[in-house]
C-alpha cells in the first residue's frame, strides 16, 4: 500500500497538528483566539489557515495542484503584512513536514522513497508560497501609488483636459520638508 | 560564515516571552506600520509644544530634560478635567470582552492591540503614578515607572488605534476606549510626539479652513470645475453660492470631497440634489472642510477646528448647518460640540424647507447630517428616483464607525440606498451597524508609510466584503465617510479585487431624475449606464 493511501485516515489529525503549529508562530495570546474562535468574520485570520490548509494538504498528498495557488494566496497574503520577516511568512508551509512527522512518524520512516516526493511537494510549494510573498509586497507598493494618484482626483482630470493645476495636495505634502525620511 | 541550510531551517515558532511590561520596539523593522513625526512648520504654526527634527528610528527623541514631570502634570491634568478617564482607569476589570473585538488585534495578532492590553499601556503609568497601592508595591499592583521606552511604545500603539470604538460595544462598562487614545496622545503631545498626517492637517485647516490647504480660489476653481464635469453629463448647470451671506443653510462637507477620487462624485450628487431642490444654501471657502483631524491630536486643536465652523455659520448669517458624507466630523458635533463651543444658540433648530420637518435631534448643534435630510425628503415622496440607472452596481453598505456608533445613524442609508438602488446586499450581521468593522485608517492612520497596518486593520473589514463579493458578486461598496472613501479603494485593491468605493449620494445624484436633463448615457464618472438587470463584471 503506497505511503500517500496510508496517510489517508490521518489527513485530518494532520492538518490539525499542521493548524496547531501555524497559530503558535502567533504570540501566545493570540494563537488561543486564532484557534478558539470559528466564526469567519470575528475571526478571518483563523478562518483563512483553516480553510487554506485543507486545500494544500490535499495537494501535497495527491499531487493535485488546480487550487494551491489561492490557497497559498489566502494565508501568504495575510502573513505579508503581518508581523513577519520573509522567512518566517512562509515558513508555515515547512511546518506541514513536522506535522506529517509529529502524526505519522512511523510509516513515514518506514517508506523513505515516498516521504522523499511528499518532501520535494512541500519544498515546491514554499519556493511557490515565496513568490506569492513577493507579489503581495510589490502589489502593496503599487496600490500606494495609486492611492496617491486617486487622492488628488481633480488635478488629474485637469491635466487630461489641459487645464492648469493650482499646487495642493492630500495630507503628506509636508513629507518634502522632511530629507531624512 | 553563512548558514547552512539546517541552520537557516531552524526557525524559533515561538516568540520570546517578555514582560509585557517592558516595552522595546524596533522601528527601524516595523516600517509601514507606524507614520512619520509631525513636521516642524506646521507644529509652530498651531504652537503645539517641542517642535523639532526627529524620527521614531532614532535613539534620541529629543524630548524635554523635564519630560517626565510634563506628562505628569498632564495627565493630572485629564484626570482632574475628565472624570470618566478616572472611571475608565480604575474600573476595568479586564474581563477581555474588548480583548478580541479590535480590528488591530484581529488582523494583527499582536496582544497589545487588544484593547484592554492597550489601555494598560496608559493604567499601568496612572496605578504608579496616582494610586496608593501602586506607589508603594508598583509592579506588585499592576503600576509600571514612566520611561522613555514606555513612551515610544505609547507613541507606537496609541497610534496604532483609529478610535473606532467597536470594542466599547463590547464592554459590560462602556469603557470608552477612544478617549483612552485620545488621552494618551494628547499627553504624547505635550512633548512634540505626534504624527505628520494629522498636525499637517490641523495647521492646514487652521490656516485655510480645510485639511488640504487648499485656499479659496483654489476652492471655487475646483468647486466650478466640478460642476462643469457635472453639466457635460447631466446637462444640468450648477452653480453653487460660495461664501452667500444671509443663505438659509450652509453646507459644511468634507474636503476630499472636492478633490479626490471618489469623493468628487459624491460632490456631484450633493450638487445635482441641492439644484433640484432649488435650496437656499451656501458652500464656503473657510467652512471648506467638515472634517476635524484635531479631535485626533488635542482637545484644543479639536475645538478650535469646530468652532471654524460655527464662526463661519454666525458671520454667513445662516439659519442652520447641513453636514456631508464625513465621519468623525459628526462624532465632534453629536457629542462633543456642546460642550466644546456649544450651544449654537445663534442659530435656529434645523427645518427643511421642503417638507417642513424639524430636526429635532440636532436642536442644540443645528447640524443635520446630509442622509437624515435626504430620507427625509424621500420619505415625503419629493424626490423622483430611477434606480434602475444604477444597475451597473450590486451594492453593499459599510457603517463607518463614527456615524454608526457615536450618532446611530444606521437605518438612514440603508433607505436612501434602497430607493437608489435595485442590487443592495447587507455584509454579515457582526460586521455592520453597531458592530461594524473599521476601515483600519481612521483617526489620522490613513497616511500610505502606514500600509501594512492599514492592511491589517482593515481586513476584518474587507473579509466580510469578500464574502458578500462571492455570494452576490458586489462590486461596490458604499459609505458615508471620506476617510472610508480615500482609504477602501486601496483596501479593496489589496483584499479583494472587483470591488470599488462610493458615496451614497453619488448613487443619489445618479438616479436623480431632473426635468430638463440629458438622456444619462453614463453614470456620475462618466461610464456607460447597463439596462435594467445588467450586471458589469469587468470593474
Amino acid at each position: 500500500m503506497s505511503l500517500q493511501t496510508q496517510l489517508t485516515p490521518m489527513l485530518d489529525d494532520i492538518r490539525r497538528r499542521w493548524i496547531e503549529l501555524i497559530f503558535a508562530t502567533y504570540p501566545s495570546d493570540a494563537s488561543g483566539f486564532l484557534s478558539r474562535e470559528k466564526d469567519q468574520f470575528a475571526n478571518p485570520v483563523g478562518f483563512a489557515i483553516r480553510q487554506a490548509t485543507a486545500t494544500l494538504l490535499d495537494s501535497v498528498v495527491t499531487g493535485r495542484s488546480e487550487h494551491t495557488a489561492e490557497a497559498l494566496d489566502q494565508i501568504v497574503r495575510i502573513r505579508s503584512v503581518q508581523d513577519f520577516t520573509a522567512s518566517a511568512a512562509v515558513s508555515f508551509v515547512f511546518l506541514l513536514k513536522q506535522a506529517i512527522t509529529d502524526v505519522a512518524g512511523e510509516l513515514v520512516a518506514k517508506d523513505a522513497r515516498a516521504w522523499l516526493e511528499l518532501d520535494e511537494r512541500i519544498d515546491g510549494l514554499a519556493l511557490e508560497a515565496f513568490d506569492v510573498f513577493m507579489q503581495c509586497r510589490e502589489q502593496l507598493f503599487t496600490i500606494r501609488l495609486a492611492e496617491q494618484d486617486r487622492w488628488n482626483a481633480s488635478a488629474r482630470l485637469k491635466r487630461q483636459r489641459g487645464l492648469p493645476v493650482s499646487p495642493s495636495g492630500m495630507h503628506g505634502t509636508g513629507r518634502k520638508e522632511h530629507p531624512r525620511r | 560564515m553563512s548558514k547552512t541550510p539546517e541552520e537557516l531551517l531552524q526557525i524559533h515558532y515561538h516568540p520570546p516571552k517578555h514582560d509585557w511590561m517592558d516595552p522595546s520596539i524596533d522601528f527601524e523593522a516595523r516600517r509601514g506600520t507606524w507614520s512619520y513625526p509631525g513636521g516642524v512648520k506646521s507644529l509652530e504654526y498651531l504652537g503645539l509644544p517641542n517642535p523639532r527634527e526627529w524620527s521614531p528610528t532614532d535613539e534620541d527623541w529629543k524630548l524635554p530634560p523635564n519630560w517626565q514631570e510634563i506628562v505628569h502634570r498632564g495627565f493630572k491634568d485629564l484626570l482632574t478635567k475628565y472624570r470618566s478617564l478616572r472611571i475608565f482607569m480604575d474600573c476595568c476589570v479586564r474581563c477581555g470582552a474588548c480583548a478580541d473585538k479590535c480590528h488591530f488585534f484581529i488582523g494583527s495578532g499582536d496582544p497589545k492591540n487588544m484593547p484592554v492590553l492597550r489601555a494598560e499601556l496608559l493604567r499601568s503609568v496612572y496605578r504608579k503614578d496616582f494610586t496608593t497601592a501602586g506607589k508603594i508595591l508598583g509592579r506588585a499592583a499592576g503600576g509600571r515607572a514612566l520611561t522613555i521606552d514606555v513612551i515610544k511604545e505609547w507613541f507606537y500603539y496609541f497610534y496604532q488605534c483609529t478610535e473606532c470604538r467597536r470594542c466599547s460595544v463590547f464592554c459590560p462598562y462602556g469603557i470608552d476606549t477612544a478617549e483612552i487614545t485620545m488621552a494618551a496622545r494628547e499627553l504624547l503631545n505635550l512633548l512634540g510626539i505626534n504624527i505628520n498626517w494629522i498636525v499637517e492637517p490641523v495647521a492646514n485647516c487652521q490656516r485655510t479652513g480645510n485639511h488640504l490647504g487648499i485656499q479659496p480660489h483654489t476652492f471655487k476653481d475646483n468647486v466650478e470645475f466640478l460642476c462643469e464635469e457635472l453639466e457635460d453629463i447631466t446637462g444640468i448647470h450648477v452653480d453653487p453660492p460660495i461664501n452667500k451671506k444671509g443663505a438659509e443653510i450652509l453646507f459644511i462637507m468634507p474636503s476630499a470631497d472636492y478633490f479626490a477620487d471618489p469623493g468628487i462624485y459624491t460632490f456631484m450628487g450633493y450638487m445635482l440634489l441641492f439644484k433640484y431642490l432649488g435650496l437656499d444654501y451656501t458652500l464656503s471657502a473657510y467652512a471648506s472642510e467638515g472634517g476635524n483631524f484635531g479631535l485626533f491630536l488635542s482637545r484644543d486643536t479639536a475645538k478650535r477646528l469646530n468652532y471654524k465652523m460655527y464662526a463661519e455659520a454666525k458671520r454667513l448669517g445662516v439659519k442652520w448647518i447641513l453636514g456631508g458624507e464625513c465621519g468623525h466630523m459628526w462624532r465632534v458635533v453629536n457629542q462633543y460640540m456642546d460642550t466644546m463651543n456649544g450651544p449654537a444658540d445663534f442659530l435656529e433648530v434645523p427645518r427643511s424647507p421642503v417638507t417642513g420637518t424639524v430636526f429635532e435631534n440636532a436642536a442644540s448643534t443645528k447640524m443635520v447630517h446630509i442622509c437624515e435630510f435626504t430620507a427625509d425628503l424621500i420619505h415625503h415622496g419629493k424626490l423622483k428616483l430611477d434606480p434602475s440607472r444604477n444597475d451597473w452596481a450590486r451594492v453593499t453598505y459599510h457603517d463607518a464607525c463614527n456615524p454608526a456608533r457615536a450618532m446611530g445613524l444606521l437605518e438612514e442609508p440603508r433607505y436612501l440606498l434602497k430607493h437608489a438602488v435595485n442590487h443592495f446586499y447587507e455584509m454579515p450581521e457582526n460586521t455592520i451597524r453597531e458592530q461594524t468593522f473599521c476601515c483600519g485608517a481612521g483617526a489620522g492612520l490613513g497616511n500610505d508609510e502606514n500600509i501594512d497596518m492599514r492592511m491589517r486593520g482593515g481586513l476584518p473589514r474587507a473579509n466580510a466584503v469578500k464574502y458578500v463579493h462571492e455570494q452576490h458578486r458586489v462590486n461596490l461598496l458604499t459609505c458615508i465617510c471620506a476617510i472610508d472613501r480615500a482609504v477602501l479603494p486601496t483596501l479593496m485593491d489589496f483584499w479583494v479585487p472587483g470591488v470599488r468605493v462610493s458615496g451614497i449620494h453619488e448613487l443619489i445624484g445618479n438616479a436623480l431624475v431632473i426635468d430638463g436633463e440629458n438622456e444619462r448615457t453614463t453614470n456620475l464618472r462618466g461610464e456607460p449606464l447597463h439596462g435594467e438587470g445588467e450586471v458589469s463584471d469587468d470593474v
